[in-house]
């Protein structure tokens, strides 16, 4: 049972690896009014924490891939200190929780990710598949 | 003669008896003396203290930072300041627009990390490059390692971290091998021939000069029996020095004594064991140690106060070199090595005064964990307790608090008055980062060590007007909601600040505003800014008070709230921890973070006993929170906290003063995009202050925030949505603003709540 866990889990974060957009995803601007206040969008940050912060993710991500879902919690929880509107750091910080089986910390953290990034269809899609992935699988706390 | 030989026998065999007798006795104390020696040493041998970290501290090009932050920031960390080129772990090297360091080893909860040497070069205020030295490499981000924040110990306060034998470096085991027990390898734990030579210098010079104890009776002597010399400690010293070589290898009891060894004093704590002795003098590990560095580490057994480099430098040198002399006559080093150590600078990293570091936040840790682990634990197990406090933020709300709690007791005769009576303000300060609800600064109160109340998690204290925002959160919600007909609250709604009663729980209730004035039709904007109690007592009523309480439910507050009228101006007990979390949804576009103070929790074998991440879930939507963070910036900009601006803080701010009735509570909340703070300023009995939330606890706040969230340090402003709408009202009587209306302001309305129509009052 657990062995078919495992590879559940494996096969689901390749899935999501293969297909999430990166940590810096390229993608139009939401849309906007002349007359809405002059504010960033969070995805299209440029900034010294957020080039630190997608370091920090791509070694996550490889972590993740490994199956050292801990270790790569650790990184992606770096990387949203360092930069706290890092959509991508959240998202993948509720793909590594989900694995370690903290589900409902997860559900808070896809939250937070969706909300700095659905405005990218691509993450949109991410998001969506992640969310559903949560409710089919339930995988056991391990690592 | 058979006669005469019974009697013989008669007259023995009391001897024989008694003999026996004793020998029975002696017997019996050995094997009490051994079932000691087993009992103790083969279980926990040692107790050792838990540790506090604060959260490591990231380096990054482009980072704003400045040379003297880093440099502080190093020497916290005990790195030794050298000059030339930094070549040993732990070492600086800091010159005009460089540094160079060698990283630190540290066992974080999920990573070993190994130290190397990095060069970072500064650009004005911030991070130009990181550079590895040894690969040429240019990095990307490297992290500076967790700040030992306390110690949690047990009644000895002996600070010891275990190391094995194999970590020690032989030159170390050489030195002390010849300057305590020469002949250590050879003897059977206790070596005759230097108690006799011993014996013969003590008889020389009539006083006790030498005990001729080897290491395993030193060992004996720290470990089981006490440091007073009588007759019978030595007795016992010897036997169970013998009792513990027959049972135990000499590797065994060398590590035993490593670990076990006295090396000086911390304040009131004792140095224990080799690897703490490195740390102290040369921050570095054990393994990690020069050949003129263990030297010195050997030499310092014998009086670790008279030859600490910390108390006298010329003196440890002196030590140092007699050591290797030493060892170069009993042909454990050799010429070259013995002159290469004797050429070795002495090099001690910076140390302070480390008592009752953020001591408020580390006692709320140790309740936090009390209830998984007992302080016997705690005290006991050597457990890793890693939590996100930044230590500049602590040491710059420490700072702000006191500074700002003396200033007033100086410059306000009534508080003056009640300081010469022994009564002293009493403050807080807590910040936290909004989006992981981690704590970075966390000062629970004026002075741990006067008094121990923790107000920020024990003190329920009226909110006062601080409470208001989730009124006004409350109607915006409602108007967002509301159908055909009903109220569509928006910021610039009217509201009457008009004198009124209603019935309330203890009969009549009429508010008042804190000048006494009513100020007319007024918007909600213009109520929340300016803090009018009547219009928002008003408000309250009109979008119902079961409907606030609901909200403050939703954003965390969890102390009893009535749906009573007076409810609107906070006059409902809430603690500041639960506040600071309710505002969190704020800054944090409506998701509530749970304030995480502890992250990671770690045996000292590296295992890890228990994560504690963030935790969040959505409380309200993006949509009002930025309407809130919008309202809350007028409040700093133009309205009660307009005082931050008096005082200098010229950055992105939003943030509620709140007051208490006869003054008794002074607080601000206030945030940037980043950081989320909160200030208090009152007596613990609720006496009156005489301050108001601006004039108390908004001076902390500024000053807090000016040193570790400068103008500037927020590179984002509160995110708007796509269903929010920027409209020019008019500022005169409302509606869209066209040429002939007067002045006009630009406001922020959700999509479908802005006004249509254009302003009626025409220019004269």
């Amino acid at each position: 049972m657990k062995m078919n866990n495992k590879i559940v889990g494996v096969l689901f974060l390749s899935v999501l690896m293969s297909c999430a957009p990166g940590a810096k995803p390229k993608h139009p601007k939401p849309g906007s009014e002349s007359h809405l206040p002059p504010v960033l969008s969070p995805i299209d940050l440029e900034t010294p924490e957020r080039t630190a912060a997608n370091q920090v993710i791509a070694e996550g991500r490889v972590q993740l891939e490994q199956g050292n879902y801990a270790r790569a919690s650790d990184l992606f929880q770096e990387a949203v200190t360092l930069d706290p509107t890092n959509g991508a750091g959240y998202y993948y910080l509720a793909a590594a929780k989900a694995q370690l089986g903290e589900t409902g910390e997860s559900t808070g953290l896809l939250e937070k990710a969706e909300q700095l990034l659905a405005s990218d269809p691509a993450w949109q899609v991410q998001l969506d598949e992640l969310k559903l992935k949560l409710t089919e699988h339930q995988p056991s706390p391990r690592d | 003669m058979p006669k005469k030989k019974k009697l013989k026998r008669q007259r023995r065999l009391p001897l024989v008896v008694g003999a026996g007798f004793f020998l029975g006795i002696f017997i019996f104390y050995v094997f009490s003396l051994n079932y000691k020696i087993h009992a103790k040493f083969e279980s926990h041998r040692w107790n050792l203290p838990s540790r506090v970290y604060s959260d490591s501290f990231s380096l990054y090009p482009g980072q704003t930072l400045t040379p003297q932050q880093l440099e502080k920031r190093l020497e916290r960390l005990h790195y030794k300041r050298v000059t030339g080129e930094a070549h040993g772990v732990g070492e600086f090297v800091q010159e005009a627009h460089e540094f160079q360091v060698y990283l630190h080893d540290f066992s974080y909860p999920s990573e070993e990390f190994v130290g190397f040497p990095v060069r970072i070069t500064f650009q004005d205020r911030t991070i130009g490059e990181l550079q590895r030295m040894d690969h040429a490499e240019t990095l990307k981000r490297i992290k500076l390692e967790p700040e030992l924040i306390a110690s949690i110990f047990d009644e000895k306060m002996e600070d010891r971290t275990l190391v094995s034998l194999s970590e020690v470096p032989p030159t170390l085991i050489k030195g002390v091998v010849a300057l305590e027990d020469e002949r250590f390898y050879e003897h059977k734990g206790v070596d005759p021939r230097a108690l006799v030579r011993a014996l013969l210098t003590d008889v020389i010079h009539f006083r006790y000069m030498q005990g001729g104890s080897t290491l395993t009776q030193q060992l004996v002597k720290n470990y089981f029996l006490h440091s007073r010399k009588t007759l019978l400690r030595k007795m016992n010293e010897i036997l169970m020095a013998l009792l513990l070589e027959r049972q135990y290898s000499k590797n065994e009891i060398l590590e035993a004594y490593f670990n076990e060894i006295y090396f000086g004093q911390r304040g009131p704590v004792s140095v224990t064991g080799i690897q703490e002795a490195s740390t102290l003098y040369f921050s570095k590990n054990v393994s990690q140690l020069t050949v003129g560095e263990a030297a010195l580490l050997a030499g310092m057994i014998r009086s670790p106060g008279e030859y600490s480099p910390l108390n006298n430098l010329e003196r440890a040198y002196d030590r140092r070199n007699f050591v290797l002399k030493t060892m170069l006559e009993q042909d454990k080093l050799t010429e070259p090595e013995y002159q290469a150590a004797r050429q070795e600078k002495i090099v001690t990293p910076k140390h302070f005064e480390e008592a009752h570091r953020a001591a408020f936040f580390v006692d709320y840790v140790q309740q936090e964990l009390k209830r998984q682990y007992p302080p016997e634990v705690l005290q006991s197990e050597g457990i890793k307790i890693f939590t996100p406090l930044d230590m500049d933020a602590q040491e710059a709300a420490e700072q702000a608090v006191s500074s700002r709690l003396k200033a007033l007791e100086a410059g306000r005769g009534l508080l003056k008055e009640q300081a010469a009576h022994g009564k002293l303000l009493e403050g807080l300060l807590l910040a936290i980062q909004p989006q992981s609800g981690f704590i970075r600064a966390f000062v629970g109160g004026r002075d741990f060590v006067r008094s121990q109340f923790d107000r920020i998690v024990d003190a329920h204290r009226q909110p006062g007007s601080t409470f208001k925002p989730f009124v006004y959160l409350t109607a915006l919600q409602v108007g967002a909601e509301a159908k055909e007909g009903e109220e569509r609250w928006t910021l610039v709604s009217p509201i009457e600040d008009k004198a009124f009663s209603v019935p309330g729980p203890n009969g009549v209730w009429s508010p008042q505003n804190y000048d006494k004035q009513e100020h007319g039709t007024v918007t909600l904007r213009q109520a929340l800014e300016n803090s009018y109690n009547l219009a928002t007592s008003k408000l309250a009523q009109q979008v119902g008070l079961d409907t606030i309480v609901t909200t403050a439910r939703k954003l965390g507050i969890e102390s009893p709230l009535e749906a009573y009228p007076a409810i609107a101006l906070g006059i409902f007990e809430v603690t500041p921890l639960e506040l600071i979390r309710a505002y969190s949804v704020f800054p944090n576009q409506g998701i509530r973070s749970e304030p995480v103070a502890i992250t990671s929790v770690v045996t000292r074998e590296g295992m890890v006993l228990e994560r504690k991440g963030i935790k969040m879930n959505r409380a309200i939507s993006p949509d009002l929170a930025y309407l809130m963070n919008e309202a809350l910036r007028g409040v700093v900009d133009r309205g009660t906290g307009a005082v931050a601006r008096t005082l200098g803080y010229t950055g992105l701010a939003a943030g509620k003063t709140g007051t208490t009735s006869d003054y008794r509570d002074s607080w601000f909340v206030g945030y940037t995009p980043d950081l989320l703070a909160l200030s208090w300023v009152g007596y613990d009995d609720g006496t009156t202050t005489g301050l108001s939330g601006s004039s108390g606890a908004l001076p902390i706040w500024v000053d807090f925030m000016k040193q570790t969230n400068p103008p500037g340090a927020s590179r984002v402003d509160f995110p708007a949505t796509e269903n929010i709408v920027l409209e020019k009202i008019a500022k005169s009587g409302g509606g869209l603003y066209r040429d002939s209306c007067g002045e006009p302001f630009e406001e922020v309305f959700l999509r479908g709540t802005e006004p249509t129509e254009y302003c009626t009052h025409e220019n004269e």
